[in-house]
């Protein structure tokens, strides 16, 4: 057990507790509660606390297993979604002022999975506009506060889930992923978060961005966590479309910590670039020597160029983001933000081609890693390319002049975690990214785990 | 011989009914043509165009040939 206050301890760790009746679900959703109410308004992590219904949530969790009926190790520990899950009843606006009064009858099929697990619900988080903006301080709520320096971006779309993992108001959520968003917040707020394999966990009751694109996945401040929400929420949904009706093995019974035998490809060409800043570079070359001492084969191999994966996940996202935004887009233009606006419009400016020729380099790019990993079991890679930019300097295109480093896995489809690495020169927490085959997540666990377990210095917090 | 269109950019922001009031036009101008600098790369000298199918735009169909690892 670590010495960790009671806010920064990890799901494992509280899961432990509650199961052996030290701490009661009650209490510990209560702790937290005091910490949302004295804490967010400085970190904007929030959009709809729900604390009348996570407190009735614990004290049903507190009696079934007094009783008893203890589910797994998510009964009884309180979560928060991002507001694109649709939650039965309760406001879920993809934080835009175009959904600000929508409320689902139904909840989404993730947080059914949760419920069903014994999770509590803390509330929904702030995410960028319809899961595409950015920090353009004109949306429906603030954007959420990098607590390691708050000028910086938080990272998104998933903003207000890394915050407030970072700032210990809640041990694990839930994001979407359809260019980074899970792994960029993840990354530039020091937590640990999985896109899945594509298809894994149903998008069933998520606000789509980009359907052929879109993951939904856990986020969390440990890798072995995501692997705890990640088997609680995977599984065939036969009444989505996009949900692949494969085996999907349990992620957390295959964490260990000795690497003996593993493969892992060194992914020179995304290392090398020169986008990539020095510290971040050395980061991601000081954590393959981690693995190294954990047993692990390192080799070199490399990738089709980022270029090509940034392009078409850039022209895929924006025509399907296009098709879902194009009449609101015309009848209510002012209630986007600027960001969001200027995004989803230049799908309109993409022409069919050009979108067939992306989804083609798609398959042709996903064929590329699937083949790559027949000879290695894992990938690493930075995570980022360098330090959380300003959030006030951010443009609404920047990612049309900048390779996105977190886009193969989308266009691959294949799992890919964010671990933290160390903090650079200003403070701010680094990560690589670790990815494997598809549906291969519990290796993706496996070796994020292993290397956190490994490197606990690098356990720093924000806020006490 | 196709008659050169006045401006391609107003042109396709008009037909979307995109509200000049409500954009920058400016920076939407510059990321169109930023895009289509870009897009060249989705079209690859050598690309087996016999080989292609609809099927390739199918999400599904795309994991399961990854997983399989098959080679088209």
């Amino acid at each position: 057990m670590s010495d960790a206050p009671l806010h920064y301890k990890s799901v494992a760790e509280l899961a432990g507790l509650i199961k052996s009746r030290k701490l009661s679900s009650l209490e510990l959703t209560r702790t937290l509660i005091a910490r949302i109410t004295s804490l967010d308004e400085r970190c904007k992590s929030f959009i709809t606390p729900t604390f009348d219904i996570a407190e009735q949530q614990a004290t049903e969790a507190d009696a079934e297993i007094a009783a008893g009926n203890y589910r797994g190790p998510l009964h009884g520990i309180p979560v928060g979604l991002k507001d694109a899950y649709d939650t039965a009843g309760i406001r879920t606006t993809v934080c835009s002022r175009v959904t600000s009064d929508r409320v689902p009858a139904t909840d989404a099929v993730a947080w059914t999975k949760l419920r069903a697990a014994g999770a509590v619900l803390m509330g929904k988080l702030e995410n960028t506009e319809f899961c595409l903006g950015g920090p353009s301080g004109d949306g429906l709520v603030p954007h959420a506060r990098n607590p390691w320096n708050p000028d910086r971006y938080a990272g998104g779309s998933s903003s207000g889930a890394g915050v407030a993992l970072a700032t210990g108001l809640i041990p694990a959520a839930m994001g979407t992923d359809t260019g980074g968003s899970i792994r960029i917040p993840a990354a530039f707020c020091g937590t640990a978060g999985i896109k899945p394999s594509y298809g894994r966990v149903s998008l069933r009751g998520v606000f789509p961005l980009s359907g052929s694109l879109d993951h939904t996945g856990p986020m969390a401040r440990t890798s072995e966590d995501c692997a705890l929400m990640l088997d609680a929420v995977s599984g065939h949904d036969p009444e989505h479309p996009t949900s692949l009706n494969a085996p999907a093995p349990g992620c957390a019974a295959a964490l260990t910590r000795d690497l003996k035998g593993l493969r892992i490809g060194h992914v020179t060409n995304f290392t090398e670039l020169s986008a990539v800043s020095d510290e971040h570079r050395a980061a991601t070359i000081d954590a393959l020597e981690v693995y190294r001492a954990l047993g692990a084969e390192i080799i070199d191999v490399t990738l089709p160029d980022l270029w090509d994966f940034t392009v078409a996940n850039s022209v895929i996202m924006m025509s399907e983001a296009y098709a879902i935004h194009e009449k609101w887009l015309q009848e209510q233009p002012e209630n986007y933000t600027s960001f969001t606006r200027s995004r989803i419009s230049m799908g309109a400016f993409i022409r069919a081609a050009d979108y067939i020729n992306a989804q083609k380099t798609r398959r042709e790019l996903a064929l590329a890693t699937a083949k790559l990993m027949t000879s290695v079991d894992l990938l690493v890679f930075p995570g980022m390319l360098g330090d959380p930019p300003i959030a006030k300097e951010i443009k609404p295109f920047y990612f049309l002049n900048s390779p996105l480093i977190t886009a193969p896995a989308n266009i691959a489809g294949v799992p890919s975690a964010s671990v933290r690495c160390g903090f650079s020169k200003a403070g701010m927490p680094m990560a690589f990214q670790i990815s494997g085959a598809m549906l291969d997540d519990a290796t993706v666990l496996r070796g994020a785990s292993a290397y956190e377990q490994a490197t606990p210095e690098f356990d720093k917090r924000p806020i006490d | 011989m196709i008659p050169t269109p006045p401006d391609d950019f107003l042109r396709i922001m008009q037909r979307a009914g995109l509200d000049p009031a409500h954009q920058d036009t400016d920076g939407l101008r510059d990321a169109y043509d930023r895009l289509r600098e870009l897009t060249a790369r989705l079209r690859p000298e050598g690309r087996d165009i016999g080989a292609e199918t609809m099927a390739t735009l199918d999400p599904l169909e795309l994991v399961t040939d990854t997983a399989k690892g098959n080679a088209r």
